[in-house]
């Protein structure tokens, strides 16, 4: 029995020292007050080092971009905040070789990019909403800039999840992105109003979201380095003490990941899911579990296990399969492939998920595979 | 995915390569703003690398179990950049040349063909959107910004949602849909929807010189496209094996001058053009289209009657041009629109966004339907 236990300790040092442990406080991302939120006066300010990890939950159809998705790295970013009752200011710096701008006449060439992405809704009794632009019951706010030859291209938009992201026009906001050819950096700077009718962040713990596109790789649109949700703690504002319990559930050594990936393949989630060595479920039937450490937080995870319809997520287009064995229509065309829906849609609406919860699992069984997916990144 | 579908018949037989198309196409929608790199509408001879350039081999549509499958994104130099030439400057005693290195254009290859003298061989065919009944572009569009008219099912871009990703083109099998870089979004033909439902056949059709083009509704069983589709089966969509039932149909070239042999003296009963090429583009369904004809022809050169040979010498646009029967007029009285604003395009939304409505998004059903019919309630 100990030399059990001594083998699954081995086996759960070997994981989770080429994961590295986790801890809270690497994403809190404390905020100052400041009467004068500009560039200059929140470079001056202390930044808090964030990581950036490749979206792989869903898979695009560029073929050349996909052979960029295998290559690429996660990268690292620095980021300050700063506010005042009014106005809330947000600096980020990313190392970036090469400098790419959308030019003027060309079909196959993307520019880099930066966006910031809110919850709408969160605090006490809030759950987190899915990374990947919000979900059903979780819309999100996401600021967008990008480096485009002879434009500003500053876009707002509100979203529920894939396909869903809407422009919207804010008033008073800024979003600047420059080079800085000395660092090889982009420094790029939003500073908007704290309350909007779609986004109050007058809060002491503000869950905030980045991610960078970097055009060289064909980044664009779902093919990004995106970071897990970031909480921006406010220094003078109250922070309620049962979110922050419920947010940072999961840090650290919480569990035996080698268990937890042995109890996926028991529970049957690779029968679904794609994720490490597990591929034999086809492309696109649920999110691809791959990289899903890099950018989900622990609470995250833990939920849409135990409760997935919390945090529905719409696929990619649901055109993108056709049911080839079904009738044609008069013209031709073959019905959608629902096997590659992630949802089931009522006749009321009422949308599920099509994974089952797992609530049955005990408490340990949950943290072992929430620490094995942790690893995944 | 749509009510009614509009299709186009090209005969190849007929086309002789003379661009008007082309030209009618670019004059009214591609000659400015970003387009200019773009040919809604194209000639390209085949066999050949066409127009963009090797657009055969570079992926999009759906493979056999219905997955879109991964595609590529052409480069200006496989489109061809629009170059200038030196005109100032004649006039200082320079010679004429482009202001620009030429490597590629459409068109590039014209003539060229397959096949070694004196048995070489070539025919043209005309481009343009199919139309799909299942879109490569709508389904590559992660923004949902593609939509299919539910009356027609022509196939437009929301320009409102669409963000420039080009996943379309990629998508896309026929690469027909295009990246306009002035304003960052895709574009692609329209099969002239607002000539359309005037009753006017699209600009390519209606100005072919050699009356090769026939334009109609698929279900129109009076309608001379339905006939040439469905009655004779002697037209047929281009690489079906791309597997998104485009609805552009071409009658097959039948007409191909018989190989020489080694005195120069002709094969009888020799074909120049491989079955095997048009097998590749047309399907095997060539074969039975490519009988019908002959069978057809022979009748009449023997005197007897022939509907389909009568439909094939396109007489009268009147016929060739079965667009309306009052559909669209019907169609704008069910909108409320009534007497001369009749001339309002039917469905808005091309110019206004298919799916723009600002959030939140608590209904599904665009996501699912792809064709929602709310008006839009606001801008933004």
């Amino acid at each position: 029995m100990k030399k059990t236990l001594a083998l699954l300790a081995l086996s759960t040092l070997i994981i989770s020292s080429n994961a590295g442990t986790d801890s809270f406080n690497d994403d809190v991302i404390e905020a100052k007050s400041l009467n004068n939120i500009t560039e200059e006066s929140l470079s001056n300010l202390p930044m808090k080092k964030i990581m950036l990890y490749p979206q792989y939950t869903v898979r695009l159809n560029d073929a050349n971009a996909n052979k960029k998705i295998e290559e690429e790295k996660p990268i690292e970013a620095e980021v300050a905040v700063a506010y005042n009752p009014k106005e809330i200011g947000i600096l980020i710096k990313w190392k970036d070789e090469t400098k790419s701008v959308q030019p003027a006449m060309t079909t196959t060439k993307f520019g880099d990019g930066v966006s910031v992405q809110f919850p709408i809704k969160y605090g006490k009794g809030t759950t987190l909403s899915y990374i990947g632009m919000g979900d059903t019951k979780h819309p999100v706010m996401v600021y967008l800039k990008k480096a485009v030859e002879g434009r500003d291209y500053q876009k707002a938009f509100i979203a529920e999840g894939f396909g869903s992201l809407t422009e919207i026009s804010e008033k008073g906001y800024t979003f600047t992105m420059k080079y800085d050819d000395a660092n090889k950096q982009w420094i790029a700077f939003i500073k908007k109003p704290l309350k909007t009718a779609d986004l109050n962040l007058a809060s002491g713990l503000v869950p905030v979201a980045f991610a960078i596109w970097d055009g060289d790789s064909l980044n664009r649109d779902g093919n990004k380095l995106i970071t897990n949700w970031k909480f921006i703690k406010m220094d003078k504002m109250k922070v309620d003490p049962n979110y922050l319990k419920y947010v940072s559930w999961g840090y650290g050594d919480i569990g035996n990941p080698e268990r937890g990936k042995e109890l996926m393949i028991q529970n049957g989630c690779n029968g679904c899911h794609r994720y490490a060595d597990q591929t034999a479920a086809p492309e696109g039937l649920a999110p691809n579990l791959s990289k899903i450490g890099g950018y989900s937080n622990p609470i995250y995870l833990r939920e849409s296990i135990v409760n997935p319809n919390d945090v529905v997520i719409r696929n990619l287009n649901i055109n993108r399969h056709y049911n080839k064995a079904a009738e044609k229509d008069k013209n031709g065309a073959y019905p959608n492939n629902d096997m590659y829906t992630w949802y089931i849609k009522d006749d009321k609406g009422n949308i599920t998920s099509k994974m089952p919860p797992y609530a049955q699992l005990s408490e340990q069984d949950l943290k072992d595979i929430v620490a094995y997916l942790k690893t995944l990144k | 995915m749509s009510k009614r579908q509009l299709a186009m018949v090209m005969d190849l037989n007929k086309c002789i390569g003379c661009q008007t198309c082309t030209v009618a196409c670019k004059t009214q929608w591609t000659n400015r703003n970003g387009r200019e790199y773009m040919y809604w509408n194209n000639v390209e001879t085949h066999p050949g690398a066409g127009y963009p350039r090797n657009w055969m081999e570079a992926g999009g549509g759906f493979d056999q179990d219905g997955n879109l499958r991964d595609g590529i994104i052409p480069d200006m130099v496989d489109y061809g950049i629009p170059w200038d030439y030196n005109h100032d400057e004649l006039f200082k005693g320079e010679l004429l040349h482009t202001k620009s290195e030429l490597e590629w254009g459409p068109n590039w290859d014209e003539d060229v063909g397959g096949g070694e003298y004196p048995n070489s061989y070539f025919f043209y065919i005309p481009r343009i959107c199919n139309h799909c009944s299942n879109p490569g572009c709508l389904a590559a569009c992660p923004r949902e910004a593609i939509f299919k008219r539910e009356q027609d099912g022509i196939v437009l871009v929301d320009l409102e949602r669409c963000q420039g990703y080009r996943y379309c083109i990629a998508g896309c099998p026929y690469k027909k849909i295009y990246f306009n870089p002035k304003i960052s979004k895709s574009e692609k033909c329209i099969f002239c929807f607002p000539r359309v439902e005037r009753g006017l056949p699209p600009a390519c059709a209606h100005q072919c010189v050699g009356r090769i083009r026939f334009v109609g509704f698929l279900d129109d069983e009076e309608g001379q496209v339905y006939k040439l589709v469905h009655k004779y089966k002697v037209a047929l969509p281009l690489r079906p094996d791309f597997g998104t039932q485009p609805n552009v149909y071409y009658v097959p070239p039948l007409f191909d001058p018989p190989k020489f042999d080694e005195n120069m003296a002709p094969i009888e009963n020799s074909r120049r053009i491989p079955m095997e090429y048009l097998e590749l583009l047309f399907g095997k369904e060539v074969h039975q289209a490519l009988d019908t004809l002959r069978k057809e022809m022979e009748k009449r050169a023997r005197g007897e009657e022939s509907e389909l040979m009568d439909i094939l010498i396109a007489y009268s646009h009147r016929d060739m041009f079965r667009l309306d029967n009052n559909y669209y007029q019907q169609e704008a009285a069910k909108k409320g629109l009534k007497g001369s604003e009749f001339f309002r395009i039917v469905d808005q939304r091309y110019l206004q966004g298919a799916n723009t409505q600002r959030v939140e998004i608590k209904d599904y059903t665009f996501h699912e339907k792809i064709l929602p019919q709310e008006e839009k309630k606001s801008g933004h």
